[in-house]
């Protein structure tokens, strides 16, 4: 498998305090990569040395199977990046704003198509009419750029980092500041684009983005990476709950108790809830139905990723 | 990067505002000249008395009574906020990523302000050459030697005297460039840059700091004149060119040393 970001042992220290400590990120070609931790919990620093903008203390970092900050100019002409926001020269039109980002890559893009990093073909001016379409923002390109709300920016840095086809795109907190319309749109034209074949690595502290996108994902926290692994090993660290509705609950507790030498929790509707381990539901059924119980509800509810967001970060949610 | 940043700077409101205050200096001494008369000879700011004689010299005025304060306020606003100001509203990281090397990056906004200097300069030599023409009379060049120029070679050196401005600004070019790399502050790397040149200028009126002096930035930038005598004397010109050089190579060095090796966390 192909890794579009390998970082090995990756560091960075900023006085005593370790923003990044020796983290290895692996994602792999084709994924939609979150990346999940609490604010100041080193995303933002990872990225930035992902891109070539903080230089790692220590450790190495590969992006599209190249050496950053060394390849830079090489690697970033396929990457495209929302870093921490929308940077904006407020006295632009969207037109303007994306016309000098693209004009400062322009000698990167030619000496790249040049020496067949890009193919022969790959666009030297930027389609910024397909770029802004793509964003919902073509209506308000005359617009100044300081008239936008913060989604409309948000929406603006994403069209920056669509000017051009990427391999791999770099997502930073993309939907801050958007509303419920443009997050649902976001999502969207995230699983367009992977399905297009670009790797995404998008960041976040919202679980419920993750969730809905993600293939695979990674949680940091105080620098250090708990987890990686696709999203559904995640959410399989905390076993699946079985919810039983059945009359006099709390015998029918007693009795899964000795028999089962499983504990039930108590939920307001009188739900019995009870992680069953190997036990099958089937034995746990029969067993209430033979006591003479009544069950009138079953249901196995695997774990949010936020019940296993909390298993591998702890409950504190802290400011680190 | 050299034209889009060149463009960029030009086409901003503020510049505008700066080329007016430019503009203002020729049109306002130009009118208390031909309001009032012109001071006798020998007194008030070079060439300033005179104009009333000649119109051209009012372009050569103006430089001359700009040169140790409202020009490098201007040319310190804009080589200032070169950098910090990218970084203070976070576009700095979208050019970077852009890609663009860091190098090319400092290079292409170190050229711009460059150049946006020499068209200050010149702008102002030429407001003040046009509208000293329209309030006064214009002929031969009259040199400090004592001799007479035609009057097109005159135009000629004021225009030279302009470019001249222009290249005595290089120095604080390359400070105000430096000073950028260090902060997201814009504001606050002009106020340093043109603090810094206040001060070297005051330095270099110090008599007992005649020593250090060829060290100073400022120190050759009155040479600008000897471009009226006859013949013109390069000799101390030259030494205000290579003055400028020497500042623009230790703080060019210096902020690209800096800006190279910087985290961008802005």
């Amino acid at each position: 498998m192909e890794y579009l970001i390998q970082t090995t042992a990756l560091t960075k220290r900023y006085g005593k305090t370790l923003a990044v400590n020796s983290i290895d990120l692996v994602v792999p070609q084709g994924s939609i990569f979150g990346f999940l931790g609490p604010n100041g919990s080193g995303k933002t620093t990872t990225i930035r040395m992902l891109l070539g903008l903080i230089y790692p203390s220590s450790g190495e970092v590969k992006v599209l199977g190249k050496s950053m900050p060394k390849n830079a100019s090489e690697v970033l002409v396929e990457v495209g990046a929302v870093v921490e926001g929308p940077g904006l020269y407020a006295s632009l039109n969207a037109d303007r704003y994306l016309e000098r980002l693209s004009k400062s890559s322009a000698r990167a893009r030619h000496k790249a198509r040049e020496n067949g990093i890009l193919p022969p073909d790959a666009p030297l001016v930027p389609d910024i009419d397909a770029a802004l379409a793509r964003v919902g923002l073509s209506k308000v390109r005359d617009r100044k750029v300081k008239a936008y709300s913060l989604g409309m920016r948000q929406r603006l840095a994403l069209a920056n980092a669509l000017l051009y086809p990427r391999r791999l795109l770099i997502l930073d907190e993309p939907t801050n500041g958007m509303d419920p319309q443009g997050i649902v749109e976001m999502r969207q034209l995230v699983k367009e684009l992977a399905a297009n074949g670009t790797t995404i690595f998008v960041s976040s502290h919202l679980l419920s983005e993750i969730e809905a996108t993600c293939t695979h994902v990674a949680v940091i926290q105080h620098g250090l990476l708990l987890f990686q692994g696709e999203t559904s090993q995640l959410r399989s660290r905390i076993p699946p709950t079985l919810s039983i509705g059945v009359d006099d609950p709390e015998r029918a507790s007693e009795l899964l108790a000795t028999l089962f030498s499983i504990k039930a929790t108590l939920s307001q509707g009188d739900i019995l809830h009870v992680t069953r381990g190997s036990i099958e539901i089937e034995e746990i059924t029969a067993a209430l139905v033979t006591n003479g119980f009544g069950v009138y509800r079953i249901s196995e509810d695997s774990a949010t990723l936020e019940e296993a967001f909390v298993s591998v970060t702890g409950v504190e949610s802290d400011v680190s | 990067m050299y034209l889009e940043e060149l463009g960029f700077i030009l086409k901003r409101r503020r510049t505008v505002v700066s080329f007016a205050v430019l503009a203002a200096i020729p049109i306002v001494v130009g009118t208390v000249l031909a309001t009032l008369g012109g001071p006798k000879a020998g007194n008030g700011p070079a060439f300033i008395d005179q104009v009333t004689n000649n119109g051209v010299f009012l372009g050569v005025t103006s430089i001359t009574t700009s040169q140790a304060v409202v020009i490098p306020l201007i040319i310190s606003i804009v080589a200032g906020e070169a950098i910090s100001a990218e970084a203070s509203i976070g576009t700095l990281r979208y050019l970077l990523i852009s890609p663009m090397g860091r190098t090319r990056l400092l290079l292409g906004k170190f050229l711009a302000v460059l150049t946006y200097a020499l068209i200050a300069c010149l702008f102002m030599v030429g407001v003040g050459l046009i509208y000293g023409a329209v309030l006064f009379p214009v002929g031969r060049v009259i040199t400090l030697s004592g001799t007479s120029i035609p009057l097109f070679n005159g135009i000629g050196r004021v225009i030279m005297l302009g470019i001249l401005a222009g290249i005595s600004t290089f120095s604080i070019i390359a400070i105000g460039l430096f000073a950028s790399t260090l902060t997201d502050s814009a504001i606050g790397a002009a106020a340093v840059t043109f603090g810094g040149t206040v001060i070297v200028i005051i330095l270099n009126n110090i008599p007992e700091l005649v020593h250090i002096a060829p060290l100073l930035l400022s120190n050759y930038w009155a040479s600008g004149i000897d471009l009226f005598r006859s013949p013109v004397s390069f000799h101390f010109i030259i030494k205000n060119v290579l003055e400028q050089i020497g500042w623009v190579v230790v703080f060019l060095g210096g902020a690209w040393a800096r800006f190279t090796t910087k985290d961008i966390v802005s």
